[in-house]
């Protein structure tokens, strides 16, 4: 007899949850992680400020989760919680260069000019207006497949497809703006 | 901008800029460094569990208290004694803390009367162990029970409705998957009896399956079973459990047998000229049809052909969530679900057609 194997829903994983069980609540946890990781980096720019967000967004999560009457839209939810963290972390500092710790470091001479156009990438990924960076973001970040992006973002996966050819089409034209017209990507 | 339609310089530049190793999230870790929030969800388990009983201290300084108090110290004992004596193991008291556990497959787990469930990978269960209840409830996946006989009354609940069993074996499996075509989410639960007899129940209605037969259960529609429909000809019941028992064997020959070969041979022969009543397909899958078998000289022939040009690929389960028949009563199609590959389903939809005084698959 074959047995097919079926990941449990969000929906089934939250409400066992609601109903305490913290084993649940820990497979959300292992299936959004990641995202929400990313997520929190579209807002932050920096890696490590963007993990303690999605720390304090699963403690929220955790804490407000009976809240939650919608089951299926956890993932929405929980990207929701993990914008109101990122936003209360930025009044508290003030943003400066996009990615400011991670631009700055290895510009071996060789490689000088290779670094320069990823920076200009980095520049114009956080020059897209906030949907498209956390799209962009979210696809990039670890390779998200569009369903799971849909989840997190409440977009059907026809619009992230859409969306995402979009935010692409802006950063060729920032790239082409700041002079990274599409011959300097040949080399 | 002509560049922006060949993303791969663009998708190699993004995933540079923006790519993170991923890491593997830590949940033991989360845990330990959230123990307000772990609490906070956990609280309401331990809100269930009996409350210490507050101890007050209650001054007795006339005869007439102490003489009272004594006489409710005794009532009470009186009471007590004779609640203990009533609650005998059959009649557990009301009480009684309900321990419940939740179990992942692939694991089987055994129940104290010697039923068992067998839990695929990604199935999984909730044992409500209270004693004088017997059953669990069915959270995801795929799951087959086997129920001891001869021990009372079984019950399965789930989202979708309870399935109550006496002395039966039977299947139940939880989709949870979305249409790789449609990108349609599609969720049920499919109740499959293979010895003994299920009543299949929810808000929407109620079905009694007998052996071999199987249940299709939406969140809002009643327990659906193709071979207890009514409205279906009976004649077409037994072609879609035909198509359905052909498909679960692997078996192309008897798939074959339910469609109407000599008509698809003079069909491709030309003998028979388009009609979409007849063939399932267009008039250019017709013409492709012909050129790639109007070389056959018999409908034995064209039968071998179509078996040896490719045998059931794919799952081989087939859930039925409905069957639709015409108001002439001469054509019917089903709503089928199949597996593609773990979280993914084919939404399928099969027509047979009455023709040449029987009935006939002619689409997939």
């Amino acid at each position: 007899m074959r047995i097919e194997s079926l990941e449990q829903s969000d929906a089934v994983l939250v409400e066992a949850a609601q109903q305490g069980r913290l084993d649940s609540f820990g497979a959300l946890y292992q299936r959004y992680h990641n995202p929400i990781v990313a997520l929190a980096f579209a807002q932050l720019g920096d890696r490590h400020s963007a993990q303690d967000a999605a720390q304090e967004s699963f403690a929220i999560a955790c804490r407000d989760l009976r809240s939650l009457r919608d089951r299926e839209k956890f993932g929405a939810w929980l990207g929701g919680i993990c914008r109101n963290v990122c936003r209360q972390m930025l009044r508290v500092r003030t943003r400066t260069a996009p990615l400011p710790s991670e631009s700055a470091d290895t510009v071996a001479d060789e490689q000088s000019e290779r670094q320069e156009r990823w920076d200009a990438v980095q520049r114009a990924v956080w020059e897209l207006p906030a949907g498209e960076r956390e799209l962009i973001v979210m696809r990039y970040f670890n390779g998200f497949s569009q369903a799971k992006i849909s989840q997190v973002l409440v977009l059907t996966p026809a619009a992230v497809n859409g969306r995402l050819t979009r935010a692409k089409r802006r950063i060729v034209k920032l790239l082409k703006r700041d002079g990274f017209g599409s011959a300097s990507w040949d080399a | 901008m002509g560049r922006v339609n060949d993303d791969k310089w663009l998708d190699e530049a993004l995933d540079r800029a923006i790519h993170s190793h991923e890491t593997r999230p830590d949940f033991e870790k989360w845990v330990a460094d959230h123990p307000e929030a772990v609490q906070s969800l956990t609280s309401r388990t331990q809100r269930q569990e009996r409350r210490p009983l507050e101890i007050r201290r209650i001054r007795m300084n006339t005869p007439l208290i102490k003489i009272a108090a004594a006489a409710v110290i005794a009532v009470a004992g009186i009471v007590g004694i004779t609640r203990l004596r009533h609650n005998s193991p059959d009649n557990p008291p009301t009480t009684e803390r309900i321990v419940q556990e939740t179990l992942t497959g692939p694991t089987t787990h055994t129940f104290a009367d010697g039923s068992s469930v067998v839990l695929a990978e990604g199935a999984s269960i909730r044992t409500p162990a209270t004693a004088g209840k017997k059953g669990f409830e069915h959270l995801a996946g795929r799951i087959e029970v086997a129920v001891a006989k001869g021990k009372g009354e079984f019950v399965v609940t789930s989202p979708y409705g309870q399935v109550k069993a006496l002395g039966t074996q039977f299947r139940m499996d939880m989709v949870d998957g979305m249409d790789s075509q449609t990108r349609q989410q599609v969720q049920l639960l499919s109740v499959e009896v293979l010895e003994g007899s299920v009543e299949v129940r929810n808000a929407k209605g109620t079905r009694t399956l007998g052996e071999r037969q199987n249940a299709v259960v939406g969140m809002d529609s009643a327990p659906y079973n193709f071979s207890q429909d009514e409205k279906l000809p009976a004649r077409l019941r037994e072609r879609i459990a035909a198509m359905l028992e052909a498909l679960e064997a692997g078996d192309p020959s008897s798939w074959i047998a339910n469609c109407n070969i000599e008509y698809m041979y003079r069909l491709v022969k030309g003998q028979e000229s388009y009609d979409p009543q007849r063939f399932g397909g267009n008039e250019a899958d017709l013409e492709r049809l012909r050129q790639g078998f109007g070389d056959v000289a018999s409908p034995q022939e064209l039968t071998q052909r179509f078996i040896d040009s490719g045998g059931l690929k794919g799952s081989r389960k087939l859930y039925v969530r409905v069957v639709e028949l015409s108001e002439d009563g001469k054509h019917a199609q089903a709503d089928c679900i199949r597996y593609k590959s773990e979280n993914s389903v084919v939404i399928t939809r099969p027509q047979w057609h009455f023709f040449d005084n029987d009935w006939w698959q002619v689409d997939d």
